[in-house]
């Protein structure tokens, strides 16, 4: 732990992140009381991210669509997020919605930069939509993981 | 009834089948109700939407009052008016409208809002410093819609309401259902239990039946072959005595003194008479044993048939060395009897006592009266009788011990025909025996009126 702790300081150091111009996404750690982790990325620090590809349907799509995006959990490599870690995903409109960390450790979430190869603006839901594989895995088709497809994601709380 | 459950048992089986299947179609359908419910309790459902649509207009004019006083710049009016678009956008579509339209909800209002916001997109992103004016009428525009926002919020949450509420009702019924299913399930139960607990029993049951018919049988059997043992030796004894004497009558015919020639006759005719008695014997054990024998009742002195019994056994219990005593007749008692049957009767007594009395020994006969009975008692002293043994020695076939038999002679038919007789004159036939010291059969017959 103590040494994925510092290569994710070193990280921290070398990612352009602290200091980026337009950020889209925040993220915010109170797991270390003493010393809270903060992260933040521009669109271009996200695309720099090796990228996801998948076909997904869930309550908000019509069709079977394509999202493509980094993958949740690399988001949050950084910042060496607990297992049993709860993530508040903060909406553009302060939205918020929780899910547990396992999520991305289990599943293929996506903070998803394009829709059917477009880049979303705010009224198509973007620029950052929380994506869960749920063609792939079928026990995701439920309520409860529909709710956490938060869409205008601006900010992530680790908690 | 047990029959009748058993028989049932099979039908109560299935009908507990069909009614637990039942059961659980009506849990899966409760399952499936609750995931509407689930879809209510979480965020993002249609009242969800709507209510958003409502507050995301209020909070874009919020901010278009906040850009003509100054305090928001243009950008802030774009983000508002870009998320009430891609709001109203996506509850017109997905699941959302799905529900919608299974709610009945008009939607006209939504509708003439999206067609505002594409008649002002162009003058929201057109707006520029101190365009106060401009910023106003917008506020103007989409305030019209606000009380049609939300009477359609509110119709949205009604027709939820109400479906919940359907919900509930149906929830409540299915629970209501299963209850009783629960309370028929175990009745079920309880009777399959009893049924195959009242199974165990009965199998159990007969198979111990089956068991001691088998005992019997097989009792029976070595009885039998005890019987005919004992059969072939009293028949061969006296008749080998019968044939010997002839045998020594022919050859002597002539050289013979007539005195011997008598005796031979007298062995001869004694054997005759032993074996009279023994076919007799057989053939009464036989019509006993069928009901067939008949009974002539009429009343007889008992204390003078007694005696008579005595004397005549007399010679007979000499032949064993063995003196029968009169221990004290009562005179004048009467009762009614077949007396034949009553001399047969104390005469295999008799003959009984006898037979397991030692050389020398005494058998001693009483005859009393106590409360309307007249008691007879033959005793002996001779080894007695086991207590595992005295309740079968009246019955036909039955010997205490087959080679005691041998050695005192006797077929085993004697007291069964005395039990038979008794019977027949509602007489009490009891026996009380000391090990090595004798016992003594007791008669007691009613006193003739």
């Amino acid at each position: 732990m103590k040494i994925l702790g510092l290569l994710g300081m070193a990280l921290l150091c070398l990612a352009p992140t602290l200091a980026t111009a337009n950020p889209v996404l925040t993220i915010t750690s109170d797991v270390k009381a003493d010393a809270p982790l903060v992260v933040r990325y521009d669109l271009e620090d996200l695309e720099a991210l090796a990228q996801a590809r998948y076909d997904t349907i869930n309550d908000f799509v019509d069709v079977p669509t394509e999202f493509s995006g980094p993958l949740l959990r690399d988001v949050l490599a950084p910042l060496s997020v607990p297992e049993d870690a709860t993530l508040e995903l903060i909406a553009l409109n302060d939205y918020r919605f929780d899910m547990p960390y396992a999520d991305a450790a289990n599943y293929d979430v996506m903070v998803a930069l394009e829709r059917d190869g477009e880049r979303m603006s705010v009224r198509e839901n973007g620029p950052l939509w929380i994506i869960y594989p749920m063609s792939d895995h079928p026990e995701l088709q439920a309520p409860i993981y529909n709710s956490r497809l938060v869409w205008q994601l601006t900010a992530i709380a680790i908690k | 009834m047990t029959t009748k459950v058993t028989r049932y048992r099979w039908v109560i089986l299935i009908l507990a089948i069909i009614v637990l299947g039942y059961a659980c179609l009506r849990l899966f359908d409760m399952n499936q109700r609750m995931s509407v419910l689930e879809v209510q309790r979480l965020s993002r459902g249609p009242v969800w939407f709507v209510t958003s649509v409502e507050f995301d207009t209020l909070r874009l004019n919020n901010t278009l009052l906040k850009y003509a006083d100054d305090q928001a710049d243009s950008s802030d009016v774009q983000t508002a008016f870009d998320i009430l678009w891609s709001r109203l956008d996506q509850m017109r579509r997905g699941v959302t409208l799905e529900t919608l339209n299974e709610y009945g909800v008009d939607l006209t209002v939504y509708n003439r809002l999206a067609s505002l916001l594409e008649t002002t997109e162009d003058r929201v992103a057109a707006l520029g410093p101190n365009d106060a004016e401009q910023a106003r009428a917008l506020v103007g525009a989409f305030e019209q819609e606000l009380g049609d926002l939300r009477a359609a919020g509110l119709d949205v949450l009604q027709a939820s309401l109400t479906e919940s509420n359907d919900i509930r009702v149906d929830l409540v019924a299915i629970a209501r259902t299963i209850l009783v299913m629960g309370l028929i399930l175990s009745g079920a139960t309880f009777l399959l239990f009893v049924v195959f607990a009242l199974d165990s029993v009965q199998s159990r049951r007969s198979l111990r039946e089956q068991k001691a018919l088998l005992q019997e049988a097989h009792a029976a059997d070595i009885a039998k072959s005890q019987f005919i043992a004992v059969i072939s030796h009293e028949l061969r004894t006296p008749l080998t005595s019968i044939t010997a004497s002839l045998e020594l009558l022919k050859r002597g015919i002539r050289t013979q003194s007539p005195a011997t020639a008598g005796r031979l006759v007298e062995i001869a005719e004694h054997n005759c008479t032993a074996l009279r008695r023994l076919v007799n014997d057989l053939l009464d054990a036989e019509k006993f044993e069928s009901g067939k024998m008949e009974f002539d009742f009429q009343v007889v002195d008992l204390s003078r048939m007694l005696e008579r019994t005595i004397e005549s056994n007399k010679a007979y219990a000499a032949s064993y060395g063995v003196e029968i005593v009169s221990d004290g007749i009562e005179p004048d008692v009467r009762i009614k009897a077949d007396a034949p049957r009553i001399d047969q009767l104390m005469s295999n007594l008799l003959s009984n006592a006898v037979k397991f009395s030692e050389r020398d020994g005494k058998v001693e006969v009483n005859l009393r009266t106590d409360t309307g009975r007249a008691i007879v008692s033959v005793r002996d002293h001779g080894r007695g009788i086991p207590q595992k043994d005295r309740s079968r020695i009246f019955e036909r076939f039955q010997q205490v011990d087959s080679s005691n038999e041998r050695e005192r002679g006797g077929t085993g038919l004697g007291l069964a025909i005395v039990k038979a007789i008794a019977k027949a004159h509602d007489a009490g036939l009891t026996v009380e025996s000391e090990l090595g010291k004798g016992s003594t059969f007791i008669v007691s017959f009613p006193l003739a009126e």
